[in-house]
C-alpha cells in the first residue's frame, strides 16, 4: 500500500472515531435521564472508540517512519483477531436466541428488536476482536 | 500431545458439539411446539440442521484421514486459511447487520415493508456466517 493511499486509510479511520465521539457528546447532552443499560452501551461504544484509535494511531505512527501500515505479522494478527471474534460472534448470537426464548419467558425480559440484537452483536464481537487484536499484537507471534 | 491425541480430540468435540446442536434444536422445537406443530419451522430448521451435523463428520473424517495418512491434523497454511475465511465472514455479518439496522431504521419509514423480529436476524445471521465461512474457507483452500 502507498503511503498516500495509508494515509487516507488512517484519516477515515480517525475521522470516524471523531464522529462517534462527536455523536455520544450530543447524544449524553439531549438524553436527560439516562438508564444502566444506556450506560453499558455507552461504555461499550466509547472502549470500541479507544481502541480503534490506538490502532489507526499506530498505523499513522508506522506510515511516518517510512514502514508499511500494515506487515505480513501484522495481517495475519488481524486475520487472527477476526477469526476468534468470528467465533464469539456465533456464540453471541446463540445467546441472543437464548435470551429472545427461554430465558426471556423466565427473568419476563421483553422481546428481542432488530436494534437490540444489532446493537449486542455489533459491540460485542467489536469488543472481541479489539481485546484479542491488542492480545496478538502484544505477543507478536 | 501426540496426532492421535489431539484427533480424539476433535472427534469428541464434534460429537459434543452435534449433541449439544440437537439438544439445543429440540429444546426450542418444543417451546416453538406449545401452539401445534408448525411444518415450515421444522423444515427451515431440521435442513441446517442435517448439513451442519453431515458437515461435521465430513471434517471429522477428512482429519482422521489426514492423521492415517501420516500428514499433521493442522499446518501453518489451514490455520491461516481459516483465520482469512474467518475475517471475511466477520466483516461481512458486520456489514449484514449494518444492512438489517438501515433496513428497520430507515426503509420501513419510506416502504410498507414487513417487520423483522430480532430472533430472525439472529437466526439469518447465525446461517449466513456458517454458509460464508465455509464457501470462504473452500474458495481460499482451492486458490
Amino acid at each position: 500500500m502507498k503511503k498516500k493511499e495509508g494515509m487516507g486509510f488512517v484519516a477515515i479511520g480517525l475521522g470516524v472515531s471523531i464522529l462517534v465521539v462527536v455523536g455520544l457528546v450530543f447524544y449524553l447532552a439531549n438524553a436527560g435521564n439516562i438508564d444502566i443499560g444506556e450506560t453499558v452501551m455507552m461504555i461499550f461504544v466509547a472502549a470500541l472508540v479507544i481502541g480503534a484509535t490506538i490502532i489507526v494511531l499506530k498505523k499513522m505512527g508506522n506510515i511516518k517512519k517510512g514502514l508499511p501500515s500494515t506487515d505480513e505479522l501484522a495481517q495475519k494478527n488481524n486475520w487472527k483477531a477476526a477469526g476468534y471474534s468470528y467465533f464469539a460472534t456465533i456464540w453471541i448470537a446463540v445467546a441472543m436466541l437464548w435470551i429472545d426464548g427461554p430465558i426471556g419467558d423466565m427473568f419476563g425480559i421483553e422481546e428481542l428488536t432488530v436494534v437490540h440484537v444489532v446493537a449486542a452483536v455489533v459491540l460485542l464481537s467489536g469488543m472481541v476482536y479489539i481485546g484479542s487484536w491488542f492480545y496478538f499484537d502484544r505477543r507478536g507471534e | 500431545m501426540t496426532k492421535e491425541a489431539k484427533l480424539s480430540i476433535v472427534k469428541i468435540g464434534a460429537a459434543s458439539f452435534a449433541i449439544l446442536l440437537v439438544l439445543f434444536w429440540i429444546s426450542i422445537f418444543l417451546y416453538e411446539m406449545r401452539n401445534g406443530i408448525d411444518m415450515i419451522f421444522v423444515v427451515v430448521t431440521l435442513v441446517p440442521l442435517i448439513a451442519i451435523i453431515a458437515a461435521l463428520f465430513m471434517f471429522v473424517k477428512k482429519h482422521s484421514d489426514s492423521v492415517k495418512s501420516g500428514m499433521p491434523l493442522k499446518d501453518e497454511r489451514t490455520l491461516m486459511l481459516e483465520g482469512r475465511a474467518g475475517h471475511y465472514t466477520f466483516i461481512a455479518t458486520l456489514w449484514l447487520l449494518v444492512g438489517f439496522m438501515w433496513y428497520e431504521t430507515f426503509v420501513r419509514d419510506f416502504i410498507e415493508f414487513p417487520e423483522i423480529l430480532g430472533r430472525h436476524v439472529v437466526i439469518i445471521v447465525l446461517m449466513f456466517m456458517a454458509v460464508a465461512y465455509g464457501l470462504l474457507r473452500v474458495y481460499f483452500g482451492r486458490k
